[in-house]
């Protein structure tokens, strides 16, 4: 139950539990946020290629991307590289909680790997300079600065922001001779995606029906279950992670599904604003960028997702409230299913599930509901056989339907 | 009462003080020691004296170090054998008696649980030996100690809490001029308030943490802020 | 407040200093700290509890990390590492606390020169707003001598590529004593003597800088949010 006696958790108290409980059932957050608003979203790039700087709130992460030249993998001779590395120790100190570390390092890091390189964002094959002898190994470090809450949106939201940002040397072939040009010789070339996913958490409690997005590490803490969805910018399912002992059902999850697309979408718009911005100032300033001493002056040269956003949060925040509106009149006249019957020490499973795609009322905005992506089924060996026959289309897939109620029922 | 100081840092010497200690006794507080006939500063901030003879160093610090007779909140952590294990953020867990709460005997033991905070005050602590807590009095009585049930609880910076726990101090009288509320603060850095609704206890945290940015001198201003808060 | 744009810096004046404490929430006291365009976050937490086989009865255990921003420490981070506990040994009051642990870590943010002397810097200032105790502060100056046999105090990354040899000095801030010396390089004993002179000058800047920026956080909470976040040098 505590995690250790060196670090305060907030959260882990009974008082603080009941708190936020109550607080929730009357819906009203701590820190003044509506159940579906989300803090703040500010991103620093560094003055190399494929740094990035991510505040969320108080909770901020730093993603550096490397990469070198690599022997592929036998299974994949024509297909570079993908690792990602996250570090929740160092200055965050969540090694220090001895019971719970891998329990977080490995929940972050499967979320990563399943948002990332389960669901083939980046284009590998363009990253293949002769195949069987010389790809491209591209490497992500996460490194954790603060943990007050979602860490997982926050390392989402850095590594593909590190990702877009990053730039790679251009690199020759031939005649057995590899050449790697520097950055006077020839421009170095941005990596190629096939989309761009990032995730958004909720957390749901007994006490109430309504979920609360972008939790706090209090709420985060107190939570009785916690759902993320990695949703890519063309509203597309990549990852959903569910686990926790507090009762949800479909509708629920649901609603949190379709909220998640389109902040999803928003977040992707977000970074790609910024990214312009910053290769403006990169272009003004002959070379010369602040880079990440930008974290410690005034907002100059962080972008808040607040200030480039403004528009489309206005819009956002009308049709959401709309739909949660909607949401709430309806009874939940489905039969409530306790998504883990274990207690909330073995929240550690969190296994995905399959969304039921038979659902008529999936994203309306979707105009084709045919495209909506096969939902990463559990476990990656069973994804990389499928990926690998349906290679780029693995979106296409329309996925085979079953009763919803049984979809909610753990397999673990 | 403590008069704001020059800044120290860690190895200055400290001349006035060994100037008043050639005619009585001073008392080091926190952050100055003795090295042979001079005294030496450890840690970084505002040197603090008070009349006639104690001086000390109002660092900032997150960290509780206990010391004797401090009064702290603390969350109880497990049971062992005869003793509780309380986590009161000092670098050991605390612990406390079966017997060290009111009425308590051996057969009518007090019922706490792993999570139930607590309001103690440290028997006795030392750098060797695990703190020890009590919820009683010399008398036997509980007076303000005990478990706390429900409210709020957070955390704040040390200093935070002891300008809180200053006699008289004027940021609760101001708080209480706008409603009324229970709050029990522990020098550790931890403070519980309890108001009648939700919203009121919510809005009252706020306002406190909101001295954390502020100091000593500036209080009555950020006390006829607080109403803000309050209402907000 | 103006950014490093580039400001040319004369050759035997240390890069801008700015400092921002307690950045991060969880552990007992942090800073982000710059030199010019090389910026580092420090984090203390301490004294708290040990693993028994560390413990020691008349001594705090200190542990310390460096961690690079990309990859797994390697050998160069680690011996910055050494240098940062070997410096700590020295000045840290570990009597203080028996039977206790202090945690230092180091990350290293962004590396545009002098890595060296902003990590022992930002570990400084950041045991200061921990609120650990220590005999004295300390302070780095990284120095090369460049191509044409000048004397390049604190220098940047663009201007470490022709190096003839680099020093880190560290000095505690009361005797001037050195804590540390780092050579790379061939030199003459009197470059040797004349760096550690201009090094140990720049030390003093160092320790103004500290002294105000503690001074500004403790004044800062005095006068109310007075915008702490955004501290400057001199």
């Amino acid at each position: 139950m505590f995690m250790n006696s060196n670090l305060f958790e907030p959260g882990k108290s009974k008082a603080e539990k009941n708190f936020v409980q109550q607080a929730v059932k009357q819906n009203h957050r701590l820190d003044g946020r509506r159940s579906n608003e989300c803090r703040d979203v500010q991103l620093t790039f560094g003055a190399d290629w494929g740094t990035v700087a991510v505040t969320l709130g108080e909770t901020k992460v730093l993603a550096q991307v490397s990469s070198d030249i690599g022997v592929p993998t036998t299974a994949r001779a024509n297909e570079g590289k993908l690792q990602l590395n996250v570090n929740i120790g160092g200055v965050a100190f969540l090694d220090e909680a001895q019971s719970t570390h891998d329990q977080r390092f490995l929940t972050l890091n499967s979320l990563l790997e399943r948002t990332f390189r389960s669901s083939r964002c980046l284009d590998l094959e363009s990253l293949c300079v002769a195949a069987e002898q010389h790809v491209w190994c591209v490497r992500v470090d996460i490194n954790v600065l603060n943990h007050d809450g979602n860490l997982y949106d926050a390392s989402t939201i850095a590594t593909l922001a590190a990702l877009m940002h990053y730039r790679r040397p251009d690199v020759t072939f031939a005649e057995d001779e590899l050449r790697i040009y520097t950055e006077k010789e020839r421009e170095f070339q941005p990596l190629l995606f096939l989309h761009y996913p990032v995730s958004v958490t909720y957390c749901i409690y007994k006490s109430s029906s309504q979920p609360i997005v972008d939790p706090s590490l209090l709420e985060e803490n107190a939570a009785d279950s916690v759902i993320v969805l990695s949703f890519n910018s063309y509203k597309e399912l990549c990852t959903l992670n569910a686990g926790g002992s507090a009762p949800t059902n479909v509708r629920t999850i649901m609603q949190c599904a379709r909220n998640a697309a389109t902040r999803s979408k928003a977040l992707v718009d977000f970074i790609r604003k910024a990214l312009v911005l910053d290769e403006e100032q990169r272009s003004k300033g002959s070379g010369q960028v602040p880079g990440l001493v930008g974290l410690i002056s005034e907002a100059a040269h962080k972008m808040s997702f607040h200030q480039l956003m403004k528009d489309e949060l206005d819009k956002e925040r009308a049709t959401t409230e709309d739909s949660q509106m909607e949401v709430d009149e309806q009874p939940p006249e489905q039969a409530v299913v306790s998504v883990a019957q274990d207690d909330v020490k073995k929240e550690k499973p969190k296994q995905e599930k399959e969304t039921p795609m038979d659902d008529s009322s999936w994203l309306p905005e979707e105009s084709t509901p045919a495209t909506v992506p096969a939902p990463k089924a559990g476990k990656t060996k069973q994804n990389r056989n499928k990926n690998k026959g349906n290679k780029k289309q693995h979106s296409k897939k329309p996925q085979n339907e079953s009763d919803s109620e049984e979809e909610t029922k753990p397999v673990i | 009462m403590a008069t704001s100081g020059t800044i120290v840092m860690p190895g200055e010497r400290i001349a006035s003080i060994e100037e008043v200690a050639k005619t009585k006794r001073v008392i080091l507080g926190p952050g100055l020691r003795r090295v042979d006939d001079t005294v030496v500063a450890s840690k970084a901030g505002p040197l603090r004296h008070k009349e006639p003879n104690t001086f000390w160093v109002d660092n900032y610090q997150r960290r509780y170090v206990p010391a004797r007779g401090d009064l702290v909140l603390g969350i109880v952590r497990s049971k062992a054998g005869d003793l509780y294990r309380v986590d009161i953020g000092a670098p050991e867990t605390a612990s406390i008696s079966y017997l060290a709460f009111e009425s308590a005997t051996k057969k009518n033991r007090p019922d706490l649980n792993p999570g139930d905070l607590i309001y103690a005050r440290v028997l006795n602590a030392s750098a060797d030996i695990e703190p020890e807590l009590v919820c009683v009095n010399s008398n036997g009585k509980r007076g303000k100690l005990g478990v706390l049930p429900d409210g709020f609880f957070f955390k704040c910076s040390l200093n935070l809490g002891r300008v809180l726990l200053r006699e008289n101090c004027p940021i609760l009288a101001a708080i209480t001029r706008q409603l009324p509320y229970e709050i029990a603060v522990g020098v550790n850095g931890r403070i519980w308030v309890k108001a009648h609704s939700l919203r009121e206890t919510v809005a009252l945290a706020k306002a406190i943490l909101a001295l954390e940015q502020a100091g000593y001198a500036e209080t009555d201003k950020v006390c006829d802020n607080l109403g803000d808060y309050l209402e907000a | 407040m103006n950014l490093p744009v580039k400001v040319a810096v004369a050759k035997d004046q240390l890069r801008r200093m700015h400092c921002e404490f307690n950045p991060l929430s969880r552990c007992d006291g942090s800073v982000m700290y710059s030199q010019g365009a090389s910026v580092v976050i420090s984090a203390v937490l301490g004294p708290v509890e040990v693993k028994s086989q560390n413990l020691s009865i008349d001594g705090s255990y200190l542990e310390c990390n460096y961690r690079p921003k990309a990859g797994l420490p390697q050998v160069k981070e680690r011996l910055r590492e050494a240098a940062i506990k070997d410096i700590l040994d020295l000045t840290v009051l570990s009597e203080a606390y028996p039977r206790s642990k202090m945690s230092i870590q180091v990350q290293e943010l962004e590396d545009r020169g002098s890595m060296d002397a902003c990590a022992v810097n930002s570990a400084c200032l950041a045991m200061l707003i921990g609120g650990l105790p220590l005999k004295c502060s300390f302070a780095a100056v990284h120095c090369i001598i460049d191509e044409q046999g000048d004397y390049v105090l604190d220098p940047d990354h663009s201007e470490t590529a022709h190096q003839r040899a680099s020093f880190t000095f560290a000095f505690d801030s009361m005797e001037g004593n050195l804590l540390l010396i780092q050579t790379k390089g061939a030199f003459k004993i009197e470059q040797f003597n004349d760096i550690e002179c201009l090094c140990r000058s720049a030390s003093q800047e160092i320790f103004k800088f500290y002294r105000s920026q503690i001074a500004k956080f403790h004044g800062a909470s005095q006068d109310i949010k007075a915008n702490h976040e955004s501290m400057e040098t001199i």
